[in-house]
């Protein structure tokens, strides 16, 4: 809504002066009309959505090349002026430059999220991409990905809402002497408005609990257990198998923590049941696979991965398995959790004339691990991005007070960013001031992604 | 393999899509198959497993006329509508729309066939 009232009165002002917001306006104008100079004719294939995707600058291409040339002519004396992200950056790290608001250093240098401390809360900590892709061999959220791109830079921001989710944890695994695990939580429902950092949290939290040396079962895209592949109705009880899904699951716990699934025996030795393959129908003549004494957690995945009958099974078995696991921490990290809580996209065909839509919950990988009622470490974070709509309060198989509402950014917070965004030259030097940044973050009321979008408007 | 020809023909395009492509199947009936060989909406025909695409014949030739055997009904309706001498029989042959359209001017897509 805030970019379609920034357009629409953009295109009012055309050659006149806008009334309502001019210091952000004006810019706005002239920046699509730098923009329409600088980029070339080919964004213009772009659609409204995905302007934001690659380049900051792209939106504003996009819009410039929609409108008509006498405006471009009209601003060129301020195209010259504006610096673009795709300026050279200055050096990665330079003491003077490194500065955040109130004199206070932008970046905590550590090499991981363990040691951070109140003091660092509202400061970045800067890895690289390969070290995040190392770390969470799964895949980033779009979100995070998304903010390295359009900074280019792989920092994140330090918040105090995360430093106490990794405290609450912290306190499970190694209680204090005397307050326990009395305060602590071990379900957690992140939720929150649009872009506050739920899925950025998430991935911190599963960055910093990998660095310890835990073992997290991480899922950074929650919709894709209940969309694509194939599905297939179990036999052995009411719940759908979907073995592509199943297989994917399997390879991408296994891309972080090999080493560790290869010293964890199995402790549950009871058959495998099998079900259909992905393409290839039932095996004939065999219900069950035997997993042999001694076998690792390893050997377990390894078999789901190869015999695609045995996957979804292996999936059911591998939650049973991580539940009975005491040597290391286990944290099951689900991104899109909402997603869980409502259809698929997949249907059962009653009759020619009729179907009916299959619910998340009666899949059977998602049934395994959707619920809360154990004693395990899980988060949830849900996702306004996959379009689910409002769930109600009370979820099912959700304890009570699980659900931790995130916060936006606060003017610390936003104060903060802004000088990280001055920092990657997203905004121009001569024009940052208090107000200007003040403005930004009151017009986008503490959203991340529009501060994001706003910020070169400065 | 033969009643999906015009599905395999395109491989790369979706299964939803591309099982249109034979006569007789239209996006409803699509639908219906896929869901009752359990595929999803993003699968591509080059995805399918021999067994997949054989299932889909075996469901295809059992209940539904396909291809040429539904081209061969669509022009028995249309010899039995000119033997015996209805009005539409006689639009059939005369190249003329038959549903109530107007002729005066338009028609052009009805009229395609006697220019061809």
């Amino acid at each position: 809504m805030l970019r379609s009232v920034l357009r629409s009165s953009s295109a009012a002002a055309g050659g006149r002066a806008s009334s309502l917001f001019p210091d952000l306006l004006f810019p706005a104008a002239s920046s699509r009309a730098y923009a329409k100079a600088k980029t070339k004719a080919k964004t213009k294939t772009k659609t409204k959505t995905t302007t934001k995707g690659k380049n900051a600058r792209s939106v504003s291409a996009d819009e410039s090349a929609a409108r008509p040339d006498d405006a471009s002519h009209a601003f060129d004396d301020i195209d010259v002026e504006f610096e673009r992200p795709t300026d050279p950056l200055p050096p990665s790290y330079d003491p003077a430059l490194d500065v955040g608001p109130g004199g206070r250093p932008l970046f905590a240098f550590t090499k991981s999220f363990a040691p951070l401390t109140r003091k660092e809360a509202c400061s970045y900590v800067d890895f690289s991409l390969e070290e995040w892709n190392a770390m969470l061999p799964e895949g980033l959220p779009p979100g995070v990905t998304k903010e390295f791109e359009e900074t280019r830079r792989c920092a994140v921001m330090v918040r105090q809402s995360f430093l106490d989710l990794r405290d609450n944890f912290r306190r499970i695994v190694d209680p204090p002497i005397h307050t326990g695990t009395k305060n602590s939580k071990k379900q957690i429902v992140l939720d929150g408005p649009v872009s506050c950092g739920k899925s950025t949290t998430l991935a911190m939290l599963v960055h910093w609990a990998r660095s310890e040396g835990w073992l997290v079962f991480y899922v950074p895209k929650g919709k894709e257990w209940t969309h694509g592949g194939f599905f297939y109705k179990n036999l052995h009880n009411e719940f759908w198998d979907t073995p592509v899904q199943a297989e994917t699951i399997l390879q991408n716990f296994l891309k972080f923590n090999k080493d560790r699934l290869q010293q964890l025996p199995c402790q549950i030795f009871d058959p495998i049941l099998l079900g259909e393959g992905a393409g290839v129908g039932l095996m004939k003549n065999v219900d069950s696979m035997a997993m042999p004494e001694g076998s690792t957690l390893y050997d377990l995945i390894q078999t789901g991965i190869t015999h695609t009958h045995a996957a979804v099974g292996v999936v059911v078995r591998l939650r049973k398995e991580l539940s009975l696991v005491t040597d290391v921490p286990v944290l099951f990290a689900i991104d899109q959790y909402n997603n869980w809580f409502t259809f698929s996209e997949y249907h059962e065909l009653l009759t020619w004339q009729s179907t009916r839509q299959i619910h998340a919950r009666e899949l059977t990988t998602v049934n395994a691990y959707r619920s809360m009622m154990h004693d395990d470490m899980m988060v949830g974070a849900f996702s306004h991005s996959t379009a689910v709509g409002k769930l109600r309060e009370q979820l099912p198989d959700v304890p009570l007070g699980a659900r931790l509402m995130l916060p936006r950014y606060t003017l610390d917070e936003a104060a903060t960013v802004c000088h990280y965004y001055l920092r990657q030259r997203l905004i121009r030097r001569d024009n940052f001031s208090d107000e200007k940044w003040k403005k930004i973050y009151y017009l986008s009321n503490g959203n991340g992604s529009e501060m994001r979008w706003l910020a070169p408007f400065i | 393999m033969s009643d999906n020809n015009g599905a395999i023909s395109v491989p790369d395009e979706q299964v939803r899509i591309a099982s249109t492509k034979m006569d007789g199947i239209g996006p409803q009936k699509a639908m219906k198959f896929r869901y009752r060989l359990g595929i999803s909406g993003n699968i591509k025909i080059q995805e399918l497993t021999k067994y997949q695409i054989d299932q889909m014949e075996q469901m295809i030739s059992q209940d539904h006329v396909v291809n040429w055997e539904f081209k061969r009904g669509e022009r028995a309706d249309i010899k039995r509508l000119i033997s015996i001498s209805r009005y539409r029989g006689i639009r059939h042959q005369d190249g003329s729309p038959l549903r109530g359209q107007r002729t005066h001017t338009n028609a052009r897509t009805c009229r395609k066939r006697i220019l061809q």
